[in-house]
């Protein structure tokens, strides 16, 4: 017979402690006080201790027998060493008898300093953990890399960690379509959707070690999220909590001042190239910037008045002569520099997130319902992400044996807006980097030619180039995305100690994404309508048969066995008019031509078996075995059974023997596991595609990939050891992690030379090989009554590299956007290969190092044999993290250190052949002298003296088929979070309903030191509906941000 | 546990095996619009008919592969399949099997005229044979298998199987005959490129006397682009007009078009905004190509022809002209037998009038004395210069072969006083296939832009 026992926790001031957590011994029963540290708790028959902990308290067991009520005291504690964690499939266990590493964030933290995409509040906080945000503002995509990357497959999938919500997986699949003669528009990273109103936990399983339960999946480490429930609420909660925050440019390239669109220092508009025979003005076609000096003189541009009342650039309007020719006069205007135009367009981002929760709870059951709306309005004009999240979880004790508990969070993701991204015409920063600097960007807002409304745009150009704001408000990338995830479960006691966990869970998303493209348009002359449909699919089923038993006085014994069977399915469908009949109306019916259609469906199945045990002895000593066998469809029917073990100790030392009393607590652990890995579906025969019908034909394409029918499984080997030491009354904390995992025949597909008459492969391949070490210090430098500093460093260095490919095989191209990312046997997993210039390469000579010039141009010679330019990954990364509590007041801050690695940046690539960036400038007056020396028939070199023009200079130097001039290093510091918080004292609460609450002011990235002054060596680049590591490709600007979060309790 | 997985892992969304006919409408529309494509942007450049003010890299010599090993080497494996259901017992057709052999020539020619020795013997053998790494062939030897292949359609299009249902061919909808002077028009045209190396005078005389050789514009191997979408569309209408008016009239073909007082430039060819015809020197690096844009205003392309209409103009893979043009150099040469003079004039005629011009015209400009016939092989090949424009890179062959029309490099080259004679391989092959690279670019003498293929080396003449 269950029994209910109610108590309250509170420190040795009698000061309440919420959210300590209760826990009976032995079983997985636990819950956590409310505000008022108040707890109810259902106790199992035959159990009769209880444990309870506190971060930053020490914990304590306590026997209840016969107890109905009672007040638990802890005592403070530097630092949590009985904290419970979530482990995999949702065990909660002690972080001391844990063999791997865990780290886990709590989610006031992530409530407080918001960021819509939640993955980006992991940043610099944990160690081993590497995020990279994307370009496109906010509601842009993450990449989360956990340990570094163990595959060779270069789809941002494959390098994802799996994410964990309430036990079910969920899908966080990077959506960023191009196709159809449209660039790339990042629609956000699955795990997006997830509302960090409603996060309790987030906990980072790093390993294999830690993920083994997971199998397939967990190969790449694994983020747990645990939403909020009502447990431990008194009566009724309410709780509010309202964000706001706003956003302004962190970083923008640094355009240059002096000079105008042109060619040679010559410019005048007349029809900006529209018809360059006929009206054509003085390189006015030309969409470059070595036009002449912005000294103010009168020149006709584009937004100077006419004789005929229109402006310039109204070339459609302004009446002609016979022969076609302008009839009317330019009244030049002055041309000066508008340095602020480009910082112009952008507005200033705000976002707005609102959340209401209400709690509840009883002896038999809890529930929680929580809404929250978020709205923000991109620093792009006419751009925003909204999102709405609706959650709703209980649980109910239906017997004393049959618990049931459901969840259900309905996410609805929208934009009107998402800015293109990648090289071309619709990304607005493609524009910028071929731009004017006499422009005045207020000249362009009416992007209409008056009178010719949805059909003629107006702009300073006409031969390549939209106008930025035609571009934002009439071309636009709206999606809109329903999500499910939900889950049901029940919990059985079978007999003492013998319990039965069934769950079921649907990750269920529907996306429409929809494009819009006016007449006028460069790539869309006639227009364009598009819809892309993606539907995703995924169920897990699970049951887990848990034993616990104390066997004698030393021994624990825990063992389970469980199974799980996921069905995934996927689809996608893609629509397109790529011209309409009448403009501006956005349906297919309207199509001028026939509809290009592409889609795709999918499934897999996957089943899975596996057992688990552990033992404790004394409780000092922890021995945790698992093992797990898959079943997956994708593989063929010999190789679909794969088997896959772990095993792990921890000991805590300073249990078992005398420490020197600096020491307050010692462990040590240590781990090996296995973990296996599937593949795609329909990677074993080989398909023809479908190509658009051409004069009626249908046609057909021979498959470019040829597949395989004996794929076998992958496999990962690791093995982690970690120690935990902490001293001085825990004053001091350290804790290390060492790891190598080997990642064995990998499923990839290998680039072959096209000769072959393919151009890749699916083989088993390659063996990458990562090393790391992590390391975390806690410390509390200063604590008195009403002050204490905690300060937190961690440190990240991971090596990855390539130990094996395949026979006959030294190189593999990992992936080709500008620089080829490849891997050489023996070295880096993240080397750049480029072209460069020709040098001398003679150590004895004085011209060592030095470009060689062609006589023929005075310009240095291009190299096309491939080198290797660098490395995108870090060297090493550190957290730093700094927090203040004084009275009701703290302040906290973080600064984000990334070490080493380069990548390549086309903006400064392009913004040198453009002659838009700063650093062409000089010689434009007098020409330049190539630094080099030019190779003579006998073999010496002499010194190159011949004077190019700056335009011929920069252009070939930062040619962008040479990628050298333009790497950079990635080393970056930024302060990514600071936060001051006040906590309303408690008294001002005697005549208002609410019983706490709590203001805080929030910034993030605030302060970037870089080494390039143009971009952010953050940004991720997009090419092709994928990301393209070390490459930085017209990003946007990324942006500081300021907020204001009020937390109120009722 | 494993129940209906092979069902579950089989692809819904694509066919494992097709039809000829859909692999065919692929093969024939992209042949025959990249050729095209390729001869308008950078054939029409290297052969000086044209010149570009902006981006002008490629006639300043500053080359790389230009992209045509992968288009090649990215078809070759439908016409490969097209050639494999053609044999197979069920779906046998000479027909088709005849198409696929003459396409298979054409690209193979193309790549080693482009590139020197590529591989061939081992090539497209991935699935069949596990080879990912194809040996390199010398030039001969891909040409003895390209005559080859040409003579087996030529014999098998003879048998003129018809094709029932959808042909797929947007070419010649599948007709035998008409395949068969194109590929006898392809042997014409391949046996005078080894005429340096090889005596060719029997062959060529045998396919002449036989006459099933593309011998009036109504066999031209063309296609009229329906326009229906953008992909059927003449592709330079689907583009930026920026792109379109980066490229100018060259001062080396206005001085052909002004010594022939020829009527193709007005039909290609816009004249500037002062009414005139203004050329553009070739080899400008940007900057004096801007320079001499800005102060001179060189005439563009037709504005209507090529860039607002999207079934104006066609593509094709070798027109009458073409062949008329081949028959006279070889008369000339005493190849074969025939009036040199004969062959010119029909050439010269089936050039104007694929373009338009009416016969009256044409005879009045065949009269003319500096258009006239005089045995001279730099008239001849001048004209037939001007009628391969945008006929892929065979007027560049032509030069390369015969050194006529003489070209020279622009003053702003970047090779030198050499005018180059191939591409560079793509750089994919450095990393994929390296022995085998390597072993070509010895057995060649570099991997550079300067060094000369097999047939351009013979002393025959």
């Amino acid at each position: 017979q269950d029994r209910t026992l109610q108590g309250t926790v509170t420190d040795t001031n009698g000061m309440p402690l919420p959210g300590a957590s209760i826990v009976v011994k032995n079983t997985t029963i636990g819950v956590v006080t409310d505000f008022d540290g108040n707890f109810t708790i259902n106790i199992p028959e035959n159990e009769n201790v209880i444990e309870a902990t506190f971060m930053g308290f020490k914990s304590q067991e306590l026997n209840v027998t016969g107890k109905t009520t009672l007040t638990i005291v802890l005592e403070e504690d530097a630092q949590g060493l009985d904290e419970v964690v979530v482990t995999a499939l949702g065990i909660k266990r002690e972080t001391k008898k844990l063999s791997y590493a865990v780290q886990k964030v709590d989610g006031n933290e992530l409530a407080e300093a918001k960021e819509t995409n939640v993955i980006n509040s992991l940043s610099g906080k944990m160690a081993g953990v590497r995020v990279t945000g994307g370009n496109s503002g906010v509601g842009s995509s993450s990449q989360i890399i956990i340990r570094g990357e163990n595959s060779l497959n270069p789809s941002p999938n494959a390098n994802s960690p799996l994410f964990v919500v309430d036990g079910i997986p969920i899908n966080n699949n990077i959506n960023n379509a191009g196709g159809d003669g449209n660039m790339g528009v990042d629609f956000g990273n699955g795990a997006m959707d997830i509302n960090p109103d409603d996060v309790a936990e987030m906990t980072v399983l790093k390993g294999p070690n830690a993920t083994a339960l997971y199998g397939s999946r967990g190969a790449n480490g694994v983020v747990l999220i645990t939403t909020k429930s009502g447990k431990g609420t008194k009566g009724i909660g309410v709780s509010i909590n309202h964000n706001t925050t706003f956003e302004t440019l962190l970083t923008l390239p640094k355009y240059q001042n002096e000079y105008g669109q042109g060619s040679n220092g010559q410019f005048a508009f007349n029809d900006g190239g529209q018809n360059r025979s006929v009206t054509g003005g003085i390189n006015d076609h030309v969409d470059e910037s070595w036009g002449p000096a912005l000294n103010g003189q009168l020149i006709p541009q584009h937004d100077s008045p006419t004789t005929s009342g229109f402006r310039a650039g109204d070339v459609n309007l302004r009446p002609r002569n016979a022969d076609g020719t302008f009839a009317d006069d330019i009244i030049a205007t002055p041309f000066i520099a508008h340095p602020d135009n480009i910082r112009d367009f952008f507005e200033t981002g705000f976002t707005m997130s609102n959340n209401v929760a209400l709690t509840g709870a009883n002896k038999d059951g809890n529930f929680r319902v929580s809404f929250t709306d978020l709205s923000s309005e991109s620093i792009v004009p006419n751009s925003n992400f909204k999102r709405r999240t609706y959650a709703i979880n209980g649980a109910y004790n239906l017997t004393d044996w049959l618990k049931v508990s459901a969840s259900m969070n309905y996410i609805n993701s929208n934009s009107d807006n998402r800015p293109n991204n990648s090289y071309g015409t619709e990304n607005v920063m493609y524009l910028w980097i071929w731009f004017g600097r006499h422009i005045d960007m207020n000249g362009l807002r009416d992007y209409w030619q008056p009178g010719l409304e949805n059909s003629q745009q107006f702009n300073y150009n006409y031969n390549y180039h939209d106008n930025p704001f035609f571009t934002v408000y009439e071309n636009t990338n709206s999606f809109n995305r329903d999500r499910v995830i939900t889950n049901m479960r029940a919990d059985l006691q079978l007999a003492d100690g013998l319990d039965l966990m069934f769950r079921t869970g649907l990750d269920y998303s529907n996306e429409l994404d929809m494009r819009k493209r006016a007449y006028s348009t460069q790539r869309f002359p006639k227009g364009q309508y598009r819809e892309d449909y993606t539907y995703a699919q995924e169920q897990n089923t699970d049951f887990l048969l848990s034993y616990t038993k104390t066997l004698t006085e030393y021994f624990d014994l825990g063992v389970s066995v469980g199974a799980n069977h996921r069905v995934a399915k996927n689809r996608y469908q893609r629509m397109s008019a790529n011209s309409l009949s009448i403009p501006a109306i956005y349906n297919f019916g309207n199509a001028a031509e026939p509809l290009t259609t592409s889609d795709y469906d999918s499934e897999f199945r996957v089943n899975s078996a596996y057992a688990f045990g552990n033992i404790a002895y004394k409780n000092y000593l922890f021995l945790d075995l698992t093992a797990r066998n898959d079943w997956s469809s994708t593989l063929p029917e010999d190789n679909n059974s794969y088997f896959y073990p772990s095993a792990g100790i921890s000991a805590i030392l300073s249990d078992m023997f005398e420490m020197p009393e600096a020491i307050s607590f010692a462990k040590l652990r240590a781990g090996y596991a296995v973990v296996g890995n599937d593949t795609n579906p329909y990677n074993l025969a080989a398909t023809y595609g479908f190509g658009d019908t051409f004069n009626g034909f249908s046609r057909v394409y021979s498959p470019s990939e040829l597949k395989n029918s004996d794929l076998k499984p992958e496999k990962t080997n690791s093995i982690e050891l970690g120690a935990d030491v902490r001293f001085f009354g825990n004053r001091l904390g350290l804790d290390i992690a060492v790891y190598q995992s080997t990642t064995k025949n990998q499923i990839i597909s290998l680039p072959v030379s096209n000769t072959s008459g393919f151009s890749s492969r699916v083989i088993n391949a390659g063996e990458v090989q990562n090393r790391g070490l992590e390391i975390t210090l806690n410390a509390t430098p200063l604590r008195t009554d009403d002050f204490r500093w905690n300060s937190s460093v961690n440190f990240t260095m991971n090596r990855g590299k390539v130990v094996d490919l395949t026979e006959g095989l030294d190189f593999y191209t990992i992936k080709n956007n500008y620089l080829t990312v490849g891997a050489a046997i023996g070295e880096r997993i993240g080397d750049l290969y480029g072209t460069g210039f020709q040098k001398v390469n003679d150590p004895d000579s004085e011209y060592n190092g030095q470009w060689i010039i062609n006589p023929d141009s005075g310009l240095p010679i291009v190299d096309n044999e491939l080198r290797k330019l660098g490395n995108y990954s870090p060297d090493f990364m550190v957290g730093f993290q700094n927090s203040f509590q004084y009275k009701n007041f703290n302040f906290s801050f973080l600064f984000d250190w990334r070490q080493g690695g380069e990548f390549h940046s086309r903006t400064v690539a392009i913004g040198g052949t453009t002659g838009m960036l700063d650093f062409t400038v000089p010689g434009r007056e007098t020409g330049i002298v190539a630094a080099g020396v030019i190779a003579n028939a006998d073999g010496s070199y002499t010194q190159n003296t011949q004077n190019v023009s700056a335009s011929n200079y920069y252009s070939h130097v930062y040619n962008r088929s040479n990628e050298e001039s333009s790497m950079f290093d990635a080393t970056y510091v930024k302060l990514r979070e600071v936060k001051l918080g006040y906590n309303l004292p408690k008294k001002w609460f005697d005549t208002v309903p609410f019983s706490s609450a709590t203001i805080s002011l929030v910034g993030r990235n605030l302060a970037l030191w870089t080494e390039n002054d143009h971009v952010d060596p953050e940004s991720i680049s997009f090419s092709g509906g994928s990301i393209v590591p070390g490459v930085e490709d017209m990003a946007l600007p990324s942006t500081r941000s300021f907020g204001l979060n009020v937390n109120l309790e009722f | 546990c494993t129940d209906n997985f092979e069902e579950i892992n089989s692809n819904p969304n694509a066919p494992e095996t097709v039809s000829a006919n859909l692999l065919t409408a692929t093969v024939t529309s992209e042949i025959t619009r990249t050729l095209t494509e390729e001869g308008y942007s950078d054939g029409n450049s290297i052969t000086q008919l044209m010149a570009k003010n902006n981006f002008p890299g490629f006639a300043q010599f500053d080359w790389s592969d230009q992209g045509m090993w992968n288009f090649f080497y990215g078809i070759l494996p439908e016409i490969d399949d097209i050639l494999q259901i053609s044999r197979n017992e069920e779906t046998q057709n000479s027909t088709y099997e005849g198409m696929a052999l003459t396409l298979r020539a054409l690209c193979f020619a193309n790549l080693t005229d482009l590139y020197g020795n590529v591989p061939y013997s081992e090539a497209l053998a991935g699935d069949t044979e596990g080879i990912f790494t194809p040996v390199y062939d010398s030039q001969e030897m891909i040409y003895n298998g390209v005559l080859q292949d040409l003579a087996d359609a030529d014999a098998a299009l003879a048998a003129n199987q018809s094709i029932s249902g959808t042909t797929g061919d947007v070419i010649y909808d599948g007709d035998p005959a008409r395949w068969r002077k194109l590929a006898n028009a392809l042997r014409l045209r391949y046996l005078l490129r080894i005429s340096k190396q090889r005596d060719v005078s029997q062959e060529m005389q045998a396919i002449t006397s036989a006459g099933n050789y593309i011998n009036s514009n109504a066999d031209n191997a063309t296609l009229t682009y329906s326009g229906t979408s953008n992909t059927d569309s003449w592709p330079q209408s689907t583009g930026r007009i920026g792109g379109f008016d980066e490229k100018s009239l060259c001062d080396t073909a206005l001085e052909y078009f002004n010594t022939f007082n020829d009527p193709r430039l007005d039909i290609w060819f816009d004249r500037n905004s002062e009414g005139k015809w203004v050329g553009m020197p070739i080899g400008l690096n940007q900057d004096n190509a801007r320079a001499f844009d800005d102060a001179n205003s060189p005439s563009r392309l037709d504005v209507d022809l090529f860039y607002y209409s999207r079934t104006g103009a066609q593509a094709y893979i070798i027109k009458n002209s073409e062949v008329q043009f081949i028959l006279a150099e070889a008369a000339e040469r005493g190849i074969i037998s025939g009036d040199a003079e004969a062959y010119y004039n029909a050439g010269v005629r089936a050039s104007l009038s694929y373009w338009g011009v009416d016969d009256t015209t044409i005879t009045a400009y065949l009269a003319q004395p500096a258009v006239s016939y005089n045995g001279s092989l730099e008239l001849l090949l001048t004209q037939k210069t001007i009628a391969l424009w945008n006929v892929d890179y065979q007027g560049w062959m032509n030069y390369r072969r015969t050194g006529l029309p003489a070209l020279q490099p622009g003053p702003d080259t970047l090779n030198g006083a050499l005018y180059p004679v191939r591409f560079l391989y793509p750089s994919s092959e450095q990393t994929l296939n390296t022995t085998n690279y390597q072993n070509a670019v010895s057995a060649m003498g570099g991997d550079n832009i300067n060094v000369k293929g097999w047939w351009e080396t013979g002393t025959r003449y």
